[in-house]
């Protein structure tokens, strides 16, 4: 009798200490490697840091059911991106409009008249530019930055390859260095 | 003599990136120029990036636990049998009806509700330190166990904590004791450990009911933690500070 239970018991009541299963450390490794840059992305989007920390969780839970159900694992940073980037919209649907842009994008460049050194104005010129950009500009900007190639950034917002070329190049040009 | 069309900025942005064959831009002066002026954005862009829009990120070594303890949870290869699953879990809550209670980082309600003693407010506020260090004795721990279903409970794997702390007027009771996680899961005793210190020196403060403060704990104490220290999961210097020592 004391055999059966040994062995059922485990099926009721897992061991939080047991080895974790191979796909569970590979999308820890992937976590580590990732958070940074999703993270960085999630809260472009205008995402307090709480709601996107939950949302990279999200993220790397659909991605460990993703594998554990042997999904194809071509392009996991997109995919990983791609996942970010539709629930991070999800979820700035339900905040405030007032929480809906990034902060640093809604600074007053006039707040500070006396710090007129030159490279000060030409951020704040940048800034007013990258506030202004169109949503999907600005996305494919800081995933570029961000070290995504065009198919990645393609399959994250869901575009031609043919759009992400373009879109960049127009907002490189807007962001063009005026002269002086 | 073969003439050269100027590049659009967009190919010449492919070519800067990689996604296309640059070679033929050398020949032409004015496409080289303009080149170089895209890369001067894309530098600004970086610039601006890390310097503003960047944020410093915290430490991601909570979430990277909570994300383990949370695909720990998933097996699998076991869905393929739930409904044996539920069959065994019925049969062993008749035959075994002694280990219903898991040990978790919650303890089972129906096991430990909590149990304070009377003290007043400002009592607890002059709690020597000898309150704080107090521990069950063996033999309590021991009905613990028992209660929790845990036959043989390894050395340093738990601690056997009080769930409403001595500090706060928790009572030296089985009702109040439960086998909790000394280290291994994300929501462990030294993680509660520090929201009772915080409690603590609300109630003294004066900022919050004694009352109020013990029921917080009895009912949820990880709902608890998360509402005062504004956080899902459990600040890293929470997580490695060590107060009370596991059950030996």
């Amino acid at each position: 009798m004391s055999a059966i239970r040994s062995q059922l018991v485990p099926w009721v009541w897992p061991q939080t200490t047991a080895k974790p299963s191979p796909v569970a450390e590979e999308v820890s490794q992937l976590f580590e490697e990732f958070r940074g840059a999703v993270l960085r992305y999630i809260l472009s989007l205008g995402l307090p840091m709480q709601d996107a920390e939950d949302i990279l969780q999200e993220v790397f839970l659909s991605l460990f059911h993703h594998l554990s159900k042997d999904k194809p694992r071509d392009n996991l940073r997109g995919w990983v991106f791609r996942v970010g980037h539709n629930l991070a919209l999800k979820r700035r649907q339900s905040l405030k409009p007032a929480d809906a842009l990034p902060e640093s994008l809604l600074m007053d460049p006039g707040m500070n008249p006396e710090e007129e050194v030159a490279a000060r104005r030409e951020r704040e010129r940048m800034l007013k530019i990258v506030a202004a950009l169109p949503e999907r500009d600005r996305c494919c900007l800081l995933l570029r930055a961000e070290g995504l190639r065009y198919r990645e950034i393609a399959a994250t917002l869901n575009l031609s390859l043919g759009t992400v070329s373009a879109t960049l190049a127009r907002a490189l040009s807007r962001l063009q260095v005026e002269p002086r | 003599m073969k003439h050269h069309k100027h590049y659009t900025d967009e190919e010449l942005l492919c070519f800067l990136d990689g996604e296309g064959d640059a070679a033929e831009v050398i020949h032409c002066w004015q496409c080289r120029v303009r080149m170089a002026e895209l890369e001067k954005s894309v530098a600004s862009f970086v610039h601006l990036k890390q310097d503003v829009l960047d944020v410093e990120l915290p430490s991601g070594a909570g979430p990277a636990s909570l994300l383990r303890a949370r695909m720990s949870m998933y097996k699998p290869g076991r869905r393929y049998a739930p409904v044996a699953l539920v069959c065994l879990l019925v049969g062993l809550y008749f035959v075994w009806p002694e280990r219903r209670a898991v040990a978790s980082y919650l303890p089972d309600q129906r096991v430990t509700p909590g149990a304070t003693r009377l003290i007043a407010q400002d009592q607890v506020c002059v709690l020597s330190a000898s309150e704080d260090e107090r521990k069950p004795s063996q033999e309590m721990a021991k009905q613990v166990f028992e209660q929790y279903g845990i036959r043989n409970p390894q050395p340093r794997q738990f601690e056997v904590d009080y769930l409403i702390a001595p500090t706060l007027g928790g009572a030296d009771d089985v009702r109040n004791l439960w086998p909790q996680p000394y280290a291994d899961s994300v929501w462990n005793s030294r993680v509660k450990d520090a929201l009772e210190d915080l409690l603590r020196a609300k109630v003294c403060k004066g900022e919050m009911d004694l009352a109020a403060a013990q029921h917080e704990m009895a009912a949820n104490w990880v709902a608890a933690y998360q509402k005062h220290f504004r956080t899902k999961v459990p600040i890293e210097a929470h997580a490695l500070f060590v107060k009370d020592k596991p059950w030996e």
